[in-house]
This record gives structure tokens, sequence and C-alpha cells, in this order.
């Protein structure tokens, strides 16, 4: 109640402006994202500090504006003339130039950069000539694939990465903790696609022939996207193998991010405390050394969704999953910027508001960190 | 406690070392203002050692860096020899630096741990030497030019620091402009390809240079870019070596842009690719080493010249790449054979000038290592870690002596060491004082540590002095209520006397962050009255050279 | 009240516990690798390989054999020879592109870890913005706006590889220096009259280099990963020019026939990275436990 009084002003005012920008972001998937930077900032005002959250949040905007003028940029400096892409190659200089009116291209750079702001702003992200069909449409359908793959892989690589850290920090030195440390190396030295690959080969469609021997099985499907409204087993059935070989990587990361922190925090006193009060290994490493040792991972974890994006467009590529890589690359291929610039916003927003969650997360979790923010 | 006022200060007689109205403040992580230290006032005569005593987050070793300008205090004065520190710029700070010299706390940590003994002592000499040397090699470069760019620059360092960056904007323009006209880019690219296999890039890079030049738009660039910088940076900065250094750099620097168009708007195949690479790191190889060649080496220059060296050779492999089978293994070896000429020359000339810095500065190293007690022989070539922190921070007060300074301020020299190597540091300190003539700063945590070593001790607490006074009377009549409470808890050797009866400063340290107002010791204070929290105490006089900032000190009606 | 005692851990425990200073023969077995990769991929030319884009009539698809070691790809050609090209373009990127980045990056770190304020902030924000766009997208816009007819396709994946990879040097870098800087000796150097520049490369650079070295190898491998995705994706050297990703994407519809044709190339990358990562883990094992000693 205390802490309530002494913060009200400014969570008022943080509650206030985050309403406004809803309100204004109220078109998927804008909606989403800016109702997951208000989840982020309410979850940091209960967590951490109102006013540290706050200014978090409120960093995010020029950081924001930056992505989406680098896009811009980016997209609309790309060589070739967009409305000759429209009209294909019959088109006359007429036609072409009243589109490039129609489109706005016959503008100078910045006020085509201000129109488009203008219009993501309230949620607007063009209208894909070529596909024909809105781009804020486009997105939130092909996100959808994106958004599950990345976010079992995450799930996979957790369960993967957690107990095998543990298990090898705790045992660090043995053979155990060495054969799961090279196993994991070697997993990091696999390129998603790679493994992808041969999962697929040795998982879904047979596998090897050596010396007259299979080896190998057709037990999981190779490809095809099945929605979660087609039956929840299918679906996932057809997200294992896409996951695990973008999971495989991550959580070898993971795994030894947590054995190293796992190593150092068990050499503090405190666990020795815990061990002598007789309590079991079990109970002292879930409930005593997993904590501390977990704060470095989260926010590799944030940072990894960088890498999980990349790894999903390839992943997609390979299982030929309707999600938002194959989104960007039908567009970079037919040279719609209108929605390559629209998808890459989007995504950048998405990655940067989970780096600013992780942080807060991470804020919360270490009661050193939040200790120092309020010192400050 | 913690009063203002500067009557202790002595007027009449000249200090060596003076510090007036010091006042440091940070900003915390939070952005709010820590008052580490306010006021404070001291001076310190030729050949006289101040102690100054007070608890660990008082402010003392914040005092002791403010004197060395790192980082320069808030606001103050502080007086070497009648030099104003405070408002020395960076470069004549340097040059004022080895006559006001430091000991750390911690023996260990103050030694670089990838360095000999031999080379940590010496770097002071080393440091000196070289800016010497290399003044002097510059000089004798200079009168053979018959002082041409010395002229040039002196003529053209005000306009060139106008001009500097036009001219680089325009020779980026210019770049920009000629890149884009494909008859020329060949012209460029068959200059580059043939020699460059051969000779390797120190002559490819003075060929892309020359060929600049000879166009005529490029050599009027030229001259505005190279020349007018150096006129620039040789008005700014002393010294010549950094300006020949820099001058290098900028030309190097001319390189890569150069090279960046040409290779963006011409290469295309495998080998111009490679080859694109190779020239962009081959010209930052040339800007590093331009800069280290200038400077007369040391163990981390060779050092640094080896990864170079390994860099070029990688370099020249990766270039050999692109070629065309046939020619390859010649070129390769070819090119192998002048670099290792090359390399040899370099590393040669490098380890013969190290050779000698470390012969001429051998009896210097040896002398102050002796001096220190430390056993030369077969100490010289081993690395900090070797040896115990008594022995380090011997090490530390060798390499202090080895520039003759006239202050040394030691920060806790002894408060990292065993209680049976404090006395032997301090006894060194002693001596060293009276060896060399020092005039000694010494900070400490505890009363008993600066008692007998000096002539004049002050106490402070929260960024303020409390009571001055030579240790006789400081230590038999303490009338500041803290000092007393120091001197209660040093441990005595009288059976009589019950430690725990003792008398214990109670509460903790305030924050600097808001320390409390009127005296600062108000909060802990045994005998604080009303007047302590309205009223800051000012310094007076009790006795001769006895000064204290409190409203009611010992001998005071109040007490009795 | 019951006092608990505690067990005193004694440092021996920890020092046993520690890996042994020898670097072990996967380390030796990990740079024999690779020296005979880059080997064989600078004196391809040179050394018996075959033409990498000479297609062999009826050995579609075979397997390995006595002259084709590795076996043939979809249209005949040597995969062995294939793979030793593709090095060529792997080694090549990743080598330039980090050298590239550990100067730059190098030097920001360590100006940012040295001077800190104002500098520190100006020069993180610098490393950040490049850490705002996921990193492959950034990489395939990049691509597709700087170089979209694929006509120096290399210079612009070593600059965009460069570019990637200098805010993780860079951060390195400037914690590591952030962490020197506290030490004494760093005040001491300038205490006696050095220069920044001096304190920067003689008594901060030895320090921090041990632990560059080994994690620009991790880097080094981290870009030959991403410059496979990229191949893969067709966006990186166009053909003929062979790279590994390239070949495992043409070796996808025959996956099920003739595994080998992905499994080779998809090996030798797996090989050489996992050399890398390997080698930069076992050398910054060597620094830590030399860095606790000191
Ligand atoms: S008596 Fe008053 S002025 Fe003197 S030290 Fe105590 S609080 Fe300060």
């Amino acid at each position: 109640m205390k802490f309530l009084k002494r913060n009200i002003g400014r969570i008022v005012l943080t509650g206030l402006v985050l309403v406004i920008l809803f309100a204004w972001f109220a078109r998927p998937p804008f909606s989403w994202t800016f109702g997951l930077l208000i989840l982020v900032g309410a979850f940091g005002a209960l967590v951490t500090d109102a006013n540290y959250a706050a200014r978090r949040i409120f960093s995010l905007i020029p950081v924001l504006l930056i992505v989406s003028f680098v896009v811009f940029s980016l997209m609309s400096s790309l060589p070739g003339d967009p409305a000759l892409t429209i009209l294909g190659a019959g088109a006359t200089a007429e036609s072409i130039a009243q589109l490039n009116q129609e489109l706005g291209f016959d503008q100078p750079f910045f006020n085509r950069y201000g129109n488009w702001m203008g219009d993501v702003i309230v949620g607007d992200l063009g209208t894909s000539r070529i596909l024909r069909e809105d781009v804020a449409d486009g997105i939130s359908r092909s996100i959808t694939p994106t958004l599950q793959l990345m976010a079992y892989s995450l799930i996979l690589a957790v369960l993967i990465a957690v107990p095998a850290g543990m298990y090898s920090g705790y045992k660090n030195g043995t053979r155990q903790d060495r054969i799961i440390s090279y196993t994991m190396l070697g997993f990091l030295a696999i390129p998603n696609f790679v493994l992808a690959l041969v999962l697929v080969l040795f998982l879904a469609v047979g596998g090897v022939t050596i010396f007259g021997v299979d080896i190998g099985f057709r037990w999981l499907p190779a490809a095809r996207y099945v929605p979660i409204g087609a039956g929840w087993s299918d679906h996932l059935k057809h997200m294992l193998l896409p996951s695990l070989s973008l999971a495989m990587s991550q959580a070898a990361v993971f795994m030894r991010l947590l054995r190293s922190d796992m190593i150092g925090t068990l050499r503090l006193p405190f666990i020795d405390l815990a061990r002598s009060k007789g309590l079991k290994t079990g109970r002292i490493l879930f409930r005593h050394a997993l904590r501390p040792s977990s704060f470095t991972l989260i926010t590799v974890m944030g940072l990894s969704v960088g890498s999980l994006i990349g790894g999903a467009l390839i992943t997609e590529y390979v299982f030929t999953l309707p999600g938002v890589g194959s989104y960007i690359f039908t567009g970079i291929f037919k040279r719609d910027f209108v929605a390559v610039q629209g998808a890459v916003l989007v995504i950048s927003t998405l990655f940067i508001v989970v780096l600013t969650f992780s942080d807060l997360l991470y804020l919360a979790l270490d009661p050193r960190l939040k200790h120092q923010s309020e010192a400050a | 406690m913690a009063g203002s006022g500067n009557l202790h200060l002595r007027e009449q007689e000249k200090p060596l070392l003076r510090v007036e109205d010091l006042v440091v403040n940070f900003l915390s992580a939070g952005g709010e203002t820590v008052q580490a230290v306010s006021g404070f006032s001291i001076d310190v005569l030729e050949g006289e050692t101040l102690g100054l005593v007070g608890e660990s987050g008082c402010g003392k070793s914040t005092t002791a860096r403010a004197i060395i300008q790192s980082p320069k205090p808030t606001a103050g004065s502080i007086q070497l020899d009648g030099v104003e520190l405070t408002e020395l710029d960076d470069e004549e700070m340097r040059r004022t630096r080895p006559i006001l010299q430091m000991i750390f706390q911690d023996p260990i940590s103050s030694l670089n741990p990838r360095r000999t003994i031999r080379d940590v002592v010496a770097e002071p000499l080393y440091v000196w030497w070289e800016e010497e040397t290399g003044r002097l090699a510059i000089a004798s470069w200079f009168e053979k030019t018959g002082n041409l760019f010395q002229k040039i620059s002196s003529k053209f360092s005000r306009p060139a620091r106008i001009l500097a960056p036009l001219a680089w904007l325009s020779l980026i323009f210019w770049l920009v402009s000629e890149a884009s006209d494909e008859r020329s880019l060949e012209t460029w690219l068959s200059w580059l390809k043939t020699p460059a296999q051969f000779i390797g890039f120190p002559v490819l890079f003075i060929l892309a240079a020359m060929a600049a030049a000879l166009s005529v738009v490029g050599a009027v660039w030229l001259v505005l870019a190279v020349i007018l910088p150096f006129g620039v940076i040789s008005g700014k900065f002393g010294s010549v070596t950094n300006t020949v250094g820099l001058t290098g750099l900028f030309t190097s620097l001319f390189a890569v842009v150069f090279l960046f168009f040409r290779t963006w708007s011409s290469l295309g195949g495998v080998a111009h690719w490679l080859s694109s690479g190779i020239l962009l790191l081959a010209v930052g190889f040339l800007a590093v080493w331009s800069l280290l060649a200038c400077r007369e080496p040391s163990r981390a220059g060779s050092s640094a010249l080896a990864v170079l060296v390994f860099m070029l050779f990688a370099i020249q492999v990766f270039y050999i790449v692109g070629l065309d089978g046939n020619t390859k293994l010649a070129v390769f070896s070819l090119s192998a054979a002048v670099d290792g000429i090359l390399y040899w020359l370099i590393a040669r000339r490098y380890k013969l000038a190290r050779a000698q810095m470390r012969q001429r500065a051998e009896p210097e190293v040896k002398r102050v290592l002796e001096a220190v007690g430390m056993e030369v022989e077969g100490s010289l070539e081993r690395k900090p870690h070797e040896f115990s922190g008594g022995q380090a921070q011997r090490i530390s007060i060798a390499r202090a002596l080895i520039l003759n300074p006239k202050v040394v301020i030691c920060d806790e020299p002894v408060s990292a060491l065993d209680v049976s190597v404090q006395a032997q540091i301090l006894n060194l300190l002693e001596d060293m004082k009276a060896a060399y003539g020092l005039t000694l700063v010494f900070i400490a945590h505890d009363l008993a540590v600066v008692k007998n070593i000096s002539d004049r001790v002050a106490v402070m607490y929260l960024g303020k002095i409390c009571e001055v006074g030579p240790p006789e009377l400081l230590y038999s009549a303490p009338q500041h209520p803290y000092t007393r409470l120091l001197i209660d808890a040093i441990p005595r050797p009288d059976p009589e006397f019950d430690q725990r009866n003792a008398v214990r400063i109670e509460g903790e340290l305030p924050s600097p962050l808001a320390p409390p107002s009127g005296c600062r010791f108000r909060t802990r204070c045994p005998n604080v009255q009303a007047k302590c929290s309205t009223e800051e105490p000012q310094m007076k006089e009790v006795a001769s050279g006895h000064y204290v900032a409190c409203h009611y000190p010992a001998d005071s009606e109040l007490n009795q | 009240m019951i006092k608990l005692k505690l067990r005193k851990r004694t440092r021996e425990v920890d020092e046993t516990s520690r890996t042994n200073n020898s670097l072990g023969l996967m380390f030796w077995a990990a740079v024999s690798f690779l020296a005979v990769l880059t080997f064989c991929a600078i004196f391809a030319d040179i050394l018996p390989f075959k033409n990498p884009t000479q297609t062999f009539k009826g050995f579609n698809k075979n397997g390995p054999s006595g002259s084709f070691l590795l076996g043939n790809d979809g249209v005949g050609r040597d995969i062995l020879s294939r793979v030793v090209y593709g090095a060529q373009t792997s080694l090549v990127i990743a080598v330039v592109g980090t050298s590239i980045a550990l100067i730059i990056g190098g030097s920001i770190g360590l100006a940012a870890g040295y001077y800190r304020g104002k500098v520190d902030r100006l020069l993180t924000i610098m490393l950040n913005t490049t850490l705002i766009i996921p990193p492959l997208i950034l990489f395939i816009s990049l691509i597709l706006f700087l170089d979209p007819a694929a006509e120096r396709r290399m210079f612009i994946l070593i600059f965009t590889f460069a570019l990637l990879s200098i805010a993780p040097i860079g951060r390195v870098v400037r914690a590591n220096t952030m962490a020197w800087s506290e030490r004494e000796f760093v005040l001491a150097a300038q205490t006696i009259g050095a220069r920044n520049g001096r304190v920067m490369f003689r008594e901060i650079l030895p320090n921090v280099a041990p632990s560059l070295i080994s994690y620009s190898l991790i880097v080094m491998a981290t870009l030959i990963i991403v410059e496979g995705a990229v191949a893969f994706l067709g966006l990186s050297v166009p053909s003929p020019t062979p790279t590994w990703g390239d070949m495992i994407n043409k070796g996808r519809p025959h996956l099920d026939v003739a595994p080998h044709i992905t499994l080779m190339p998809a090996l030798s990358m797996f090989l050489t990275v996992l050399s890398l990562n390997f080698i930069g883990d076992k050398l910054q094992e060597k620094f830590e436990s030399k860095a606790a000693i000191l």
C-alpha cells in the first residue's frame, strides 16, 4: 500500500499513456504488440519500480522510431520500380506515373516516411497490391505459425536446458558432465537448417540405407502446417520437428550458461548452509540454487528471441510453414516492399518489447539489482 | 564534527602541497549527488608527513585521488609547489605527474599481472624516455627537411582547423565521383593488382597514395587532407611523436575511404571481393602500425606487433586464395619471403631498441629495488603474482620512487598487509622519506598506524576535517569527540584495561547522499547539543598548531 | 538456540574440480582439423582436387566411391572438391568479417570501457543500434538493399557480417575493459604520466586479449553458421561458386534417395563450427583458470 501511495502519480501517468497508446494501435498486429507493452509495463511496475518501468517504456519510443526509420529507408531505397512490378512489363509510361502518384512514390522521401508513419500509428500498414490483401491482415494471419513455432521451441529449449544444465553443473568435472557438455557443444555447432534436414531424414522420410540396413523411421510428418483448430495432437505432431530443430541450438546456449552459473552458485556459502540443514540435494538444487543461477539465463533468453526469429524464418522455409518468414520471402521475391517493410517492422517491434520484458524480469528476479535501481 | 574554515592553514610558511576548500561530488547511479568531500583544506610543508585518518567511506581515498587529479575535483584549489593543479590541462598535468606519486592499498592489484617486475618498475622511465627520444628523432628529421613541415603546420594551424573537415568532406565527395567513373577505375585496378602480389602491402599502400596523388584533383586534396591535419595536430598536441603517428593514421584513413569506394563500385568476381576485404584490412593494419611505429617499443608494443604481423600474413594468404591456380604457389612463396625479411627487420629493430632501453633502465631499476629492500637477483623477470603482499608493496614503492618524486601519497599502504609486515613497510617508508627527501601524505583508517610517522595528523569524518594537530597533542589531549572515540578504539597493551569497556562509536556512517545538517558527526556524537544540528562548527585553535571543529570540544566548559 | 556449524569449503576442493591445465587431445584434434581444412582451401587449385564445377555424366547422385571420395551431387559434380572450395568461401567470410569486427568492435569497446561516462554512453548507443533489428532480417534486408543483383555479394557479405559482429565483440571488450580498469595498476600507470592510449594498449589490452581471442573464435563459428543459413536461402555468393549452405539446399530434393549430397557439406560445416567452438571454449577455460591465479 505504501508503495502504491508513493508512486500513485507515476502509475496513473503510465497507465494513461498506455491506454492512449492502446487506443491508437487498436488494429492487429499492433494491438497485440502494444497490449504486450502494457503487460510489460504493468508487470514491470508491479515487480520492480513503477518509476523505472515507466522510464523503460518511454525510452522505447525513440528506439521504435529509429527502427521504423531504418526499415522504411532500407525498403524504400531498394532498387526496382514498384509500379512497374505491379503493372507488369506491358505498362505504359503514363500508367506507371499515375500509379506512382497514387501510391505516393513521387513525393520526397521524408513526406513518404511521414505518411507511412502516420498510417502505421493507427495500425494501417498499407495494402499489398501484389498479394492483393491488407498487410496488417496478412501479417496477423501468418504470424500465428511463427509465434507458435518460437514459443514451442523456447519451451522445448528450456525443458531440455534446465535439467541438463543443473545436472551437469552439479556433477561438474565428472564424466556425466563431460558427456552432456560435449553433446550440447555438438548441438551448438549444428545449424538449425541442417538439424531440420537430419531430423526429417531420420524421423520422417525413412533415413539412410547402409549395407542393406535401414537406419531411420517414418514416424512424423515432414512438412505442412496444421492449425490448432484442426486438432491439438495433429497440430503438435506437425510442429514437433520444426520446433525441435529450432530448439536444440538454443538449448545448448542456455544449458552452457546455466551450467557455469550453477557451478558458481554451488560454491556460495548459503548452499553449504542448506546442506548442513540436511536438505535433500534435489531440493537444494531446485529451491535454492536455481533462482540465483538463472539471472543471466533470462537475459539471454530475451536476446535469443532475435536468433529465434531468424531461425524461425529458415525453419519455416524448410518445413514450408505459412509463417512470417514465408510472407517476407514471398514479399522479397515478388518485390512487394509494402508487405516486407510492414512485416519487418512488426517483428522488430515485438523483438524490442520482448527484450524490455526480459530486462524487467531480470530486475525482478535479482534482488541486488532491484536494490540498486531503488538506490538510483 | 566536520567543520568549515581554513584557520589551520599555515599562510606564513610556504607549503609544498596546499589543498583549499576541496569539494568532490559524484553522481550516483541514480543521478543523486554523493558529497564525498566537502570543503577539505590542508597544507603539507616540504619534508613533512601528514597523517590523514578516518573510517572507510569518509572520503580520504577520494581526497587522495582528487589531489592527483583523477578524477578532477568538483571545486577547490590544489597547489603543488605553487602550481595550481586544477587549472592545468590534461597534457600539463601529465607532465607534472612525475613529482606527485601515489602508493596504493592493494599491492597485487596495483601491479599489472602480465608484466615482469623489471618492466613494472621501469615503466615510468620508459614512458618519459620514449617521449624524449621520440621528440629527438622527430626533431632531427625536421631539421633535415628544412623545417618544412613545421613551417607549414605553424602557418596553417589556424585555417586548418576550419579547412580540415571541409577537406575531408570534399575528399569523400571527390572519391565518390571518381569511383563512379569506369575508365579511371580500370587504371587504378591495373596499378594495384600486379605489384601487390610481389611486394607486399606497405608498398601497395604507398602505391595507392601515389596513385591518388597522380591525379591533379587528388593531389590537391591529398595536400589539404593530410598536411593540414598535421598542422592542426601539431598545434594542439605538444608532442611531435603523436603528430607523426596521427598523420600516418589520417593517411591510412584516407586510404580506407578511397579503397572502400573503389572496391564498392568495381569489384565483381571472386578474386576481387577477396582483394577488397584484404585491402581494407591492410590499411587498417597500416593505421595501427603507423601509430605504433613512431613510439619506442616495449614488451606490449612488440606483442601487438606480433599480432599485426600475423594479421598481415593472414591477409596475404587470403589474397592469394583469390589468384589463379598456377601463379598461386609462386606468388605465395615470393611474397612470403619478402614478408619474412620485412618482419625480421621490423622485429629486429624493435628487439634492439627494447633491449637498449632495458639496458639503460637496468641500473636505475636495481638501485630502487635495492633501496626498498628487495632481492634483485632472480626477481627482475618474475611476474607480480609470484610475490607476497609485502614484497609487492615494496615493488610499488620502488615504482613510485624511480621518478624521484617530491610528494608521495600513500593510500592505506599497509591496511591490506599482515600485521607483521605492516611495521616493515612503515619503517621502509620512513627510511625512504629520509633518503629521498620526500613529503608524504599518509592515509589510514586507524590512528595507531600514523602515530609514529606523522608530523601532523588530520582526522576526517564524512568529507570534512574534525581535528588537525601534531600527534603529541592530538593523541594525549584529543579535543574532538570523534578523535577521542578513535583513540579509545586503539587496542592497548595494558592488562588493567578491559578492551570491552572501550568506547564504541555507535550507529553507522550517515549516507553522504544527505549528510546531517550542522555538525556532520551529530548523529553519533556522545556530546551532541541542540546547537550542533543548526550550526556548523568552525575550525578554532585550541592549542598552538592544534585545531578542532566542534562546538563543545573536550576542554570546553561544558565538559568539565 | 541452536547454532549451525558451517562446513568450511576449502580452496582445494575447487582446485580439483577445475579441469586440469593441459588442453587435451580433443583440442589438438580440432586444431588439426581446422589446419587441414584451411590448407586445402588455400591450395585447392594446386592440390589434386577435381574441378568443382565440372559435371561428370552418369555419376549423378552416386554415393562415395574410389574416384569420388565423398560421392557426386545431383548433377554429377565431385562433392569433395565442392566441399573444399566451399570452405574457401566460408573461411574467408568468417575470418575477414571477424577481423574487421575485432578491430572496430575492439577499439570501440576499449574506448567505452576505459573512458566511461559520456564516451561510453555514446558508443554503447552506437553498438546497440545494430542490435535492435533481429540479425537475420536485418541481414537479408541489407543484402537485398545493397546488392540486389549479386554482383559483389562477397564484399557485401563480409561488410554486413562485420557490422553485425561489432556489437557482440564490442560488448565483451567493454565489459572486460571495465573490470580491468578498476584495478589499481591502471591508476598507477596514469599516475606515472602515461598517456591514455598507452594505458589502454599496454596495460589493459594485454589483459583483455585472451578472452577477446577466444570469444572471436566463437564469433567466427557463428558467422560460418549464418553464412550457411544465408546460402541455404540462396542469398550468398551466387553459383557456380560452391558454398556449403547452397550445397545443402541443392541436396534437399534428393534427401530420401541420396542423403550424402546434403550430409557431406553439412558434416564439414558441423565439424568446422564444432572445432572453432571447442577451441574457443578450451582457451577461455585455460585463460580463466590462469586469471584466477593472478
Ligand atoms: S559536540 Fe556537537 S559540534 Fe562537536 S562533534 Fe559533537 S555534534 Fe559535532
